[in-house]
């Protein structure tokens, strides 16, 4: 019984003035409650829905050529995983922003450079794959983009245009000097 | 009764006609005195017949509106929701079971939304395979049509296939021919005639 669920008692603590404030919260809470309990709980029946599972199908470097079917099917499928991928980055986002508001701009580039760092990871793996290409991109736009892609990294062994460890110790020296100033300010 | 309005409107004359005949009424007539001659005044005021105020025109025409369109359309649905979530509420997200394949409405939190896509909505499964059965036909189709231009520029390059550039005549065509001209000649009049 999930939605019948209370999400544990609100409680202000010791504090008067934030205790009464959480009664006064319990009046628009308690009828509803009650209501609840009395007489939609005890005429309802729990009754499950699922998530849907899509089964995987050949993608398009396994279709043959000619072979529209398949290149249908591999188009859905990689929109699905266009989403699905779009969804993972905003989700780290969001837990990347709670650490920052949770310790502070100053202390959350130390605290938070684990989440930060899979943050930009996921992001740049993103745009590699989807970047750039538009809103109504096939798969045959994101697989001719792998090709040139390994062809580039083929002819251009030693260079690394992505340059995510060059960023890295680019903010660590900002950071360094921040806090060298912290503790010695420049008055004018 | 046919009469009976215009027997109504002789009323007023008859309460006028009261004045007349002397009878005690509650009218009282003011006359003032104008070079010792009695007249009665006239272009006084009275109480208030037509009372001005707002309009109710437009404030009646919106309640109007208003309720029309809520109780035709959205008392109906909204006693539908209400009945719905009150009896059967809203699912519970659970794990698919080992075996069994959900039916299609099954993958839906509301109860209203499952009663539409159980019978209103198509069948997402369905649509699916008949949207890749219309891929598949296209593409034969294309398929086809890409292997007779190739054959056809072919044949015409090499010229060694009598499909597509030969035309086979039949000989009763040559006959035929042969028997116009014995009559007509190569212009198609007699000649004899005409120069």
């Amino acid at each position: 019984m999930s939605h019948g669920e209370h999400h544990g008692e609100a409680s202000g603590g010791e504090n008067k003035f934030m205790n009464r404030l959480v009664g006064v919260t319990k009046l628009f809470d308690g009828p509803a409650t009650f209501f609840r309990e009395k007489f939609v709980d005890k005429v309802r029946k729990d009754y499950p829905y699922y998530h849907r599972n899509y089964p995987r199908v050949p993608s398009i470097d396994e279709c043959a050529y000619g072979d529209h079917v398949c290149f249908y099917e591999a188009n859905e499928q990689y929109l699905r995983d266009r989403k699905v991928d779009k969804f993972i980055t905003q989700l780290l986002a969001n837990r990347v922003r709670e650490c920052y508001i949770n310790e502070g701009q100053y202390d959350g580039f130390d605290k938070c450079r684990k989440l930060d760092d899979d943050y930009e990871k996921a992001l740049t793996n993103y745009y590699i794959k989807y970047g750039d290409l538009g809103a109504n991109s096939t798969a045959i736009d994101a697989y001719m983009k792998q090709k040139h892609r390994l062809i580039w990294q083929r002819r251009n062994p030693e260079k690394d245009i992505v340059g995510l460890d060059k960023q890295n110790e680019i903010r660590k020296e900002i950071a360094e000097y921040q806090k060298k100033s912290i503790d010695n300010p420049i008055r004018v | 009764m046919p009469g009976f309005s215009k027997m109504l409107s002789v009323v007023p004359s008859i309460a006028r006609s009261s004045l007349l005949f002397g009878n005690k009424t509650k009218l009282v007539e003011k006359s003032i005195s104008i070079n010792n001659q009695l007249m009665t005044q006239l272009r006084g005021s009275h109480a208030r017949t037509m009372f001005i105020r707002p309009g109710k025109f437009y404030t009646k025409k919106y309640f109007d509106l208003l309720h029309y369109h809520f109780v035709l359309a959205g008392l109906p649905f909204f006693l539908f929701i209400a009945y719905q979530n009150f009896f059967n509420g809203p699912a519970t997200l659970t794990e698919i079971p080992e075996g069994y394949e959900p039916r299609y409405w099954e993958y839906h939190k509301s109860p209203v939304k499952r009663f539409l896509a159980r019978y209103v909505y198509e069948i997402p499964e369905r649509a699916y395979e008949r949207n890749l059965h219309y891929v598949y036909v296209e593409n034969c189709k294309q398929k086809m049509r890409n292997l007779e231009n190739k054959v056809r520029t072919m044949m015409k390059e090499k010229q060694d296939y009598k499909a597509w550039y030969y035309v086979p005549v039949p000989k009763e065509t040559m006959e035929l021919k042969q028997e116009y001209l014995e009559k007509h000649g190569r212009l198609g009049y007699d000649p004899k005639y005409t120069k």
